[in-house]
């Protein structure tokens, strides 16, 4: 049996649109209902909060995983990243008023300091950091577009797909970052031992992505 | 209670049990096949391992300065001591030099781990044994982990001169590229990469394959018939071919894309697994390279293996007391000659000099003693039942 660690949330369908396009029994999936454990023929589901799913494949409990290169990236944990399914795309990047976003047009030293709201707090330090910028970093689990507004911090720093959040809060996308994806992984050790029991899914999970790019 | 700094922890009750189990039944396995006891300095200069060490992994020593104001780091690496310590002490013509070692090793964590320390014990061969060396001390690794009674573990295999030979004739900042790619795990990246690469297209389709060429041993026939110089993969194919002889067949992988970064590994490249949760045991390879750099021709091989990890999956069979021997008031050297006959038989047991009988044995319940000895009365107490039994018939009886 071969188990996938799935993120709940908007990037479920996505992934069950994958799944099912690969060939998947996705039947049962599609009605998990509450359940977070779901057996569909000689395959294991695990539906997972986004950010718990790089550590689910780390630590053994799932072999293979749908999972954000936003929150991979985020967790700092190394995983085998077979290929990016082009699911899920948006960008990560700096947003605020219209007022800071003149400061990032000017040399960085007016950076320096600056308060950024984010629950993406490792990414958003290297990214400054590779700027050689210092900044003091809000830590918010969710609603982070609300912090400029409430004086909580100068800019936030956070994964973008239409910016109908951000216009609605009065903010502007003032730098974009890193684009952001869904991505095939698993960890390293179950590819290394159990390489034989899943390349036939990753490489018809990988035709399906490609047949499908452009359509 | 005092606080651990962050990325320590104390290790004790059952645990420290089984990690001293597996440290020494390691040992003394190593001491069977020649492997001699080293133990390292704590300490090492920055200036010995910088250079020795890949970037990664440089970064994260955690280097501070000595009393004497010599900069240093935490020893990080044992291979590196082992390796200066056989280049200053023995003769060329000594070798074979082997070595053991059980000791702590620091770094800054990788996520998701956050502990700054880690426990290993493993062997170091320095010698000029062809094809032997990597057979001994893969077979070594996999009857160290068939001692401690891991079951289901396993080795994964590859080359790091394949892996160089493979990436030969690719522009240098590519190869680069594509080798951390690799090293990363993301094989995405590495695509992406190879497929803007201007190389031929035979080359291309081999490298393009590279990241799938993994499973059984039979894995390396595939390669073979897919490269010019098919005769770059027999080290490796040897290498299986006597893991197999051995019995080690269905215990070994391959995997012709793997990377280990420590910077000095040069040939055979190892990882042991528990292939039950596929927690990583620990690892080692080939570093000739490393000999080099401390000015010595040869070949080298060794491996490390993660005390804790090893604890972890290994069947417990750590030596916990079987008894508590109450003395009582009486003479302590009566008590104290009876437990060297219990230490004579090999009888583990713990001695409780508590004056009060009844507190004895309840701490002796408390602890999960099977037996509690009144010494002075000479009966035995199955501690679970109750039962009572006369000292001198139980202990030739049963003990």
């Amino acid at each position: 049996m071969l188990t996938f660690a799935l993120p709940t949330g908007r990037s479920l369908d996505d992934c069950i649109e994958i799944l099912e396009g690969a060939g998947l029994p996705v039947n049962k999936l599609k009605n998990a209902g509450r359940n977070l454990v779901i057996e569909d023929g000689s395959f294991r589901y695990l539906l997972s909060k986004p950010s718990d799913v790089p550590a689910m494949v780390h630590y053994g409990a799932a072999d293979l995983a749908i999972a954000g290169s936003d929150v991979i990236n985020e967790s700092g944990i190394s995983l085998i990243e077979f290929f990016d399914t082009g699911r899920g795309r948006c960008v990560m990047a700096i947003a605020g008023p219209q007022s800071i976003a003149e400061k990032f047009n000017d040399n960085v030293c007016g950076l320096m300091g600056l308060k950024v709201a984010t629950k993406y707090v490792n990414v958003a330090e290297k990214t400054f950091a590779s700027w050689g910028v210092q900044i003091k970093i809000l830590k918010l689990n969710g609603s982070v577009e609300l912090a400029p507004a409430l004086g909580l911090s100068d800019c936030i720093f956070d994964i973008v797909q239409t910016g109908g959040t951000l216009r609605a809060n009065g903010l502007i996308v003032i730098k974009e970052t890193e684009p952001v994806s869904l991505r095939l992984v698993a960890g390293a050790g179950a590819v290394q031992l159990r390489w034989h029991s899943m390349f036939g899914v990753v490489n018809s999970i990988e035709n399906y992505v490609k047949g499908t790019v452009g359509k | 209670m005092n606080r651990n700094p962050k990325g320590c922890s104390n290790i004790g009750g059952a645990a420290a049990g089984r990690i001293e189990y597996c440290r020494n039944k390691a040992l003394k396995l190593f001491a069977y096949y020649g492997y001699r006891p080293f133990s390292p300095a704590e300490l090492q200069l920055i200036e010995d391992v910088w250079d020795k060490l890949s970037p990664a992994v440089s970064r994260k020593l955690i280097a501070l300065t000595s009393p004497y104001g010599e900069p240093c780091v935490l020893r990080g690496d044992l291979t590196l001591s082992a390796v200066a310590y056989l280049s200053a002490h023995f003769r060329d013509d000594e070798r074979p030099l082997r070595l053991s070692y059980a000791d702590r090793v620091f770094s800054a964590p990788k996520p998701p781990k956050s502990n700054l320390e880690e426990n290993q014990v493993g062997v170091e061969l320095i010698g000029w044994e062809g094809a032997g060396t990597d057979a001994e001390v893969v077979s070594l690794l996999l009857r160290t982990l068939d001692a401690l009674s891991i079951e289901n573990s396993a080795v994964v295999l590859g080359d790091m001169s394949v892996i160089a030979r493979l990436f030969d004739g690719v522009p240098a900042e590519r190869k680069d590229l594509l080798i951390e790619a690799l090293k990363e795990g993301s094989y995405s990246n590495y695509k992406q990469i190879l497929d803007g690469t201007d190389i031929p297209e035979g080359s291309k389709k081999l490298l393009r394959a590279l990241p799938s060429l993994k499973g059984e041993c039979s894995v390396i026939g595939e390669a073979m018939q897919m490269i010019d110089d098919p005769s770059l993969l027999m080290p490796l194919k040897r290498l299986c071919d006597s893991l197999s002889k051995l019995g080690f067949a269905d215990r070994i992988r391959v995997d012709l894309g793997f990377i280990r970064d420590l910077g000095y590994y040069s040939g055979p490249v190892f990882n042991a697994y528990s292939s039950i949760s596929g927690a990583l045991l620990g690892g080692g390879g080939r570093y000739d390279g490393l000999l080099a750099k401390v000015g010595m021709d040869g070949e080298a091989s060794g491996f490390a293996l993660n005390l804790k990890e090893l604890a972890e999956h290994c069947v417990d069979k750590s030596l916990s007391p079987k008894l508590m021997l109450w003395c009582g008031s009486g003479d302590p050297a009566d008590g104290l000659r009876y437990a060297d006959g219990l230490c004579k038989k090999g009888i583990s047991f713990e001695l409780s000099w508590n004056r009060d009988r009844s507190e004895s044995m309840r701490i002796a319940g408390l602890k999960k003693y099977r037996y509690w000895v009144d010494f002075p009365a000479k009966k035995i107490v199955a501690v679970s039942s109750g039962e009572i039994s006369d000292l001198e018939t139980f202990d030739s009886e049963v003990l």
